[in-house]
């Protein structure tokens, strides 16, 4: 892991990410609401944490990135083309057939290791990706997001019992914790809390960060953080909010998806520029 | 050690990325694992995550071997096959053990949950498979000697553990064999039922009844030349599998039949569409369409 983009404005690093989400939120659109919610944590891991010429390079000791809610990929696509692992001309391509820009992660597109979006996958794959880490003696660690509807998939839970029994110490899993599901709170439908207790319970080292606080988030993901010292799994618990930073998106099920006219992108792109509040 | 472990471990002392992977199950695994250290990783009883596990170690360069039970793997991990193995054609070796009428460990005696009939459909579907279904361990060795050139996942249907005790042609990767050479009639077959069809075969000779016994193991790609060769020396052609009606070999032939023309008289020997009765290996095959007697009278009265 590297610091190579210590020296920029995060924020501004990460208002032309989301610009770049917005331009794919029309004609067809993408997943909006998701990708503001893990988008903070995934412009700092690019910008701060990952080793970016590796990652171009498909170097084997990159970082390896698993987003298993594969739908909100407008966000990882919009922080690919910010740190130039794809190119910005590229997001033009957004859902057209000349390209394998889409609503889920496409492996063509480098920095993609696999087509994620079947909820449920990234983490065996992940833990796969772990344990070949450390047959090749590699000291870099596997980070899998997922989203907190994702744990209702059974496999899931299968996943975090293999990575205890194993001591997957190189397995750091990020959960999108914006309380929200397809269509409903999770709460209301699945009941996931105390989320922190159950991962614990089985085995895992637990932390907790907001997921839009970018003090919060550097905290957590500073190499030098005990946490990462644990010869248990890790994972971050990260209270998010959908649709975070545009107030009318945010945790509103109509937002989970957007697929704007010119007016409304208009409207957002100066809501994020002016910066509507402060978290 | 038996020869299949044998194997496994001479293979990984030459190529330390092959990694041997269950779902707790070590039928075939029984003496290797304290062997193998971490070349060895035992998921538990969870089929999906063994597929989605050697898919991202497969990612990675290294070779996963994973075993399990063929009904659990091809139906329960179904989609992390297809998904996470086909769709990249990751170079990955899936094992089934206890499919069809396998005889191994007497596979029979499990009922319903535990039968796969339809677990060679299932594999031919997913994209980038290669399928193949070897009637003995010296097959089942003879494939694992090709795996390195693997560019996409193999499913060996893993279903007879004992040896076949006859004259074979070399083993040619893809490549189908003819096992007894005759005129008049051929019987297709693969796996378990291979070794029942040359029981079929021996009271036939008895009989003077000429014909030919091909082992058809290689099921994706299909092996087209020895197809043709077959329907154009054979009116007559039987197709015998341990397998339901639909997806398997008897696909396989009436997909080649009709893309070629052929009019040849194709008479299907399977498990129809339904489970077969549980018992003991004998037991259960007497009460199917598989047993040699059947399969003897329908031939000679054809």
């Amino acid at each position: 892991m590297s610091n190579n983009f210590k020296e920029i404005d995060f924020n501004n690093f990460l208002l032309s990410c989301k610009k770049n989400v917005l331009k794919m939120a029309q004609n067809g659109g993408c997943f909006i609401g998701s990708a503001f919610s893990c988008i903070d944590i995934l412009a700092y891991l690019y910008s701060n944490v990952f080793d970016v010429e590796k990652i171009k390079n498909m170097e084997k000791d990159r970082d390896i990135l698993i987003l298993s809610k594969g739908h909100a990929v407008a966000g990882l696509y919009a922080v690919l083309a910010q740190v130039g692992i794809i190119s910005k001309d590229r997001l033009e391509n957004y859902l057209t057939i000349k390209d394998d820009l889409y609503w889920h992660p496409n492996p063509n597109i480098p920095g993609i290791e696999f087509h994620t979006g079947s909820m449920g996958h990234g983490l065996s794959i992940g833990i796969g990706m772990a344990f070949a880490s450390k047959l090749n003696k590699i000291n870099n660690k596997i980070f899998v997001i997922l989203g907190d509807g994702e744990l209702n998939e059974g496999s899931v839970w299968e996943s975090v019992l293999i990575a205890n029994a194993y001591k997957l110490d190189n397995l750091v899993v990020i959960i999108d914790r914006n309380f929200r599901q397809a269509n409903l709170k999770t709460e209301e439908l699945i009941p996931l809390e105390s989320l922190f207790d159950k991962f614990s319970a089985f085995g895992w080292e637990v932390m907790s960060c907001n997921g839009h606080d970018i003090n919060d988030i550097r905290k957590i993901f500073n190499p030098s953080n005990l946490f990462y010292e644990s010869d248990k799994p890790k994972v971050i618990i990260a209270n998010t909010v959908r649709g975070n930073g545009i107030r009318l998106m945010e945790d509103n099920p109509k937002y989970w998806f957007g697929n704007f006219n010119e007016k409304e992108l208009e409207k957002f792109h100066k809501i994020l520029d002016k910066g509507e509040r402060k978290k | 050690m038996e020869p299949y472990e044998s194997k496994l471990l001479s293979m990984i002392e030459k190529n330390e990325k092959i990694v041997v992977l269950t779902a707790e199950n070590r039928v075939s695994l029984r003496n290797i694992p304290e062997k193998l250290n971490q070349n060895f990783i035992d998921v538990g009883i969870s089929e999906q995550n063994l597929i989605g596990i050697g898919a991202g170690l497969a990612k990675l360069g290294f070779l996963p071997i994973m075993h399990g039970m063929s009904a659990f793997l091809t139906m329960r991990a179904f989609e992390f096959i297809r998904t996470d193995l086909g769709y990249p054609s990751l170079p990955a070796v899936i094992v089934g053990t206890f499919n069809g009428l396998s005889a191994t460990a007497n596979g029979t005696a499990n009922g319903p949950t535990h039968q796969a009939i339809e677990d060679i459909a299932l594999m031919r579907l997913v994209p980038n498979m290669t399928v193949v279904a070897p009637s003995d361990v010296s097959e089942t060795l003879e494939i694992l000697d090709n795996i390195s050139k693997l560019n996409g996942p193999l499913y060996i249907r893993d279903s007879n553990l004992g040896i076949i005790d006859i004259q074979r042609e070399p083993f040619v990767w893809g490549k189908n064999e003819c096992i007894i050479k005759g005129d008049d009639v051929a019987i297709l077959s693969y796996g378990t039922i291979l070794d029942v069809c040359l029981k079929v075969s021996k009271k036939l000779s008895q009989g003077s009844f000429p014909h030919s016994v091909y082992n058809m193991r290689f099921l994706k790609p299909v092996d087209k030349d020895i197809l043709h060769e077959i329907f154009n020396k054979f009116k007559k052609i039987f197709v015998v599998e341990d397998h339901i009606n639909m997806g398997a070999l008897g696909s396989i032939i009436k997909e080649f039949a009709w893309e070629n023309k052929k009019d040849n008289e194709i008479i299907f020997i399977n498990l129809g569409e339904s489970f077969f009765r549980p018992g003991n290996f004998n037991d259960a095959l007497q009460n199917t369409e598989l047993a040699a007697g059947k399969i003897y009278g329908k031939i000679i009265n054809s």
